[in-house]
């Protein structure tokens, strides 16, 4: 297996993780915003939404590299 | 001699029943079990009757006018009943509401909206009058293995969420945890949508460098995040 095959797949599994990563600290948002835990709600939600869309953006990546 | 105009299209006995059903099911469950709860206003009752000779009227008296039994039925049947919301006011406040009641009933609007659809009939594509025919078209490339499992778990997500805001029980926060709601799910599904489509193909010619490093300003602010929880989390 090259480099090249390899690093694609490590970022193939990190694009994946991101995204589940995502739907876990939305769902996570939700139910603390559930248990009246208002400031660990908006954590998650941050969180979440970071890791959606970093894992959207390794889909793309620019030329520029950022 | 004027000629006599097409007849208007009529509504099958199928399609007036599968939209019948779920707005039945909907009107019953949050419509008019809040309209006879005590305290609710009369007139609210009233407006909830309404929806309901809106709807059946619309689907089934007024024949072959599809245009008026569409207005009557969706147009006529939601304003009634957005009506009656607005009257009931306090018998629909979250600390009020069966939660089991209103996810069944958010089910059944869903239904009753996919209902006015139309299912593709059986007949075959090539035996229209105006198919081109030849050789079958043949697919440039198939599904990635890993499509169907990353669509199915952001459909399963995206019903989470809406589950998970049905929990919220102070009525601000619960409007706010189901805006948050919605939109979450349809931020997960648009992007599973992209994620899963570009599965296998060349999206990956960009090298695995470059789409992590694309990612790197991105991955040291939840490095940050995630560390800060953690001290959070010792702290408390």
């Amino acid at each position: 297996m090259t480099d090249r095959v390899l690093m694609g797949r490590v970022a193939n599994a990190v694009n994946l993780l991101l995204f589940v990563a995502a739907c876990a600290s939305f769902a996570l948002g939700l139910y603390a915003l559930g248990d009246r835990r208002d400031l660990q709600a908006i954590y998650w939600l941050i969180v979440g939404g970071i890791s959606l869309k970093a894992a959207t953006d390794m889909l793309r990546p620019r030329a520029s590299g950022r | 001699m004027s000629a006599r105009p097409a007849p208007l299209e009529l509504m099958p006995l199928s399609e007036r029943t599968r939209v019948l059903l779920p707005g039945l099911y909907a009107w019953l469950l949050t419509v008019e079990l809040p309209a006879l709860s005590r305290g609710a206003r009369p007139l609210g009752r009233v407006t909830a009757l309404l929806a309901l000779m809106a709807l059946v009227s619309g689907l089934f008296m007024v024949g072959g006018r599809l245009r008026l039994a569409r207005g009557l039925a969706i147009y006529g049947f939601i304003g009634t009943c957005v009506l009656t919301w607005a009257l009931l006011g306090g018998e629909l406040s979250p600390a009020r509401l069966d939660r089991i009641r209103a996810a069944a009933g958010s089910l059944g609007w869903i239904l009753y909206a996919f209902g006015w659809g139309r299912v593709r009939s059986a007949q075959l594509p090539e035996d229209a009058p105006n198919a081109v025919l030849g050789v079958p078209l043949v697919a440039r490339s198939h599904l990635h293995r890993r499509t169907l499992p990353i669509a199915g778990c952001a459909v399963v997500a995206a019903v989470g969420f809406e589950a998970l805001a049905f929990r919220v029980d102070r009525p601000e926060h619960a409007v706010l945890a189901h805006a948050t709601a919605t939109a979450c799910a349809l931020l997960i599904l648009g992007a599973s949508a992209t994620l899963a489509l570009r599965q296998g193909t060349r999206s990956e010619v960009a090298s695995g460098a470059a789409r992590l490093n694309a990612v790197a300003v991105r991955g040291a602010v939840l490095s940050v995040l995630f560390g800060l929880g953690l001290v959070w989390a010792a702290l408390r």
